[in-house]
């Protein structure tokens, strides 16, 4: 038997498809069975309420229990710089290495090159 | 791998080895070399030479400058030791530091810099003619 060309299959396919899933999905679509309840239509800021404030609600609950024992500790909530390093280096404060700079000379030229990555 | 802590740009062991490249390169060079990682402010060419004016011998000084979180490179040379490290050469550590520290590897980038700095900054050896 000859097999049916690509466009052919794809159309098959693709048909199938487009009327498979209406067909499943009409019972959903069907009147309510007999003996089941009647309940009033959903409103629309009660839903509203439901799925948005609930979710919210949840959030604010999980971010007070996240951050709020590190700030009654009176630790930052921002996330913490890493500490810097300095290998063979001094350990003067800021003026004084302001004031080392300031004291330097034409004959200190310093050469060198800057990078990124 | 090794475990860094939070808020540390180097472990305990990451530390040690490069306190070993350092004295390493200080030993072949007979320049003084230190290197600086942490946050290098809004220019980090003048922190580099603001740091590299506080040490103690900052003509003979070579100091390495990384900016991890700013992706920052510098590299200040002395007055006296640019006499036998080029710019260029400079040029060419910066260049396979960033490499490596691209990969993510900040320890063996900076040792291959301290390598190459310490190399341009061997004095040459001079044949005395009778």
């Amino acid at each position: 038997m000859k097999s049916p060309s690509p466009i052919t299959r794809a159309l098959l396919v693709a048909g199938t498809a487009a009327a498979l899933v209406p067909g499943l999905a009409l019972p959903a679509g069907a009147e309510v069975p007999e003996g089941w309840s009647h309940p009033a239509d959903v409103n629309g800021l009660h839903a509203l309420l439901v799925l948005g404030g609930i979710p919210l609600a949840l959030f604010i609950l999980i971010g007070l229990a996240v951050y709020l024992p590190s700030v009654m500790r009176g630790e930052g909530i921002a996330p913490t710089q890493a500490e810097d390093h300095w290998l063979g280096g001094s350990a003067k404060s800021a003026g004084e290495l302001q004031s080392a700079q300031a004291g330097r000379t034409e004959a200190d030229e310093t050469g060198g090159g800057s990078g990124s990555w | 791998m090794v475990a860094v802590a939070p808020g540390e740009h180097l472990s305990r062991g990451e530390h040690t080895e490069l306190d070993r490249a350092i004295r390493a390169a200080e030993q072949a060079s007979r320049a003084e070399f230190s290197v600086f990682i942490g946050h290098a402010g809004e220019e980090p060419r003048a922190h580099a030479e603001l740091l590299h004016g506080s040490l103690t011998a900052p003509a003979r000084s070579i100091l390495i400058l990384v900016d991890p979180s700013a992706h920052a490179l510098e590299v200040v040379t002395g007055s006296d030791v640019r006499r036998r490290v080029t710019d260029q050469q400079v040029g060419l550590a910066i260049l396979a530091m960033s490499s490596d520290f691209a990969d993510g590897n900040l320890v063996g980038g900076l040792k291959r810099g301290l390598s190459m700095l310490a190399e341009a900054a061997r004095p040459e050896r001079t044949l005395h003619a009778h």
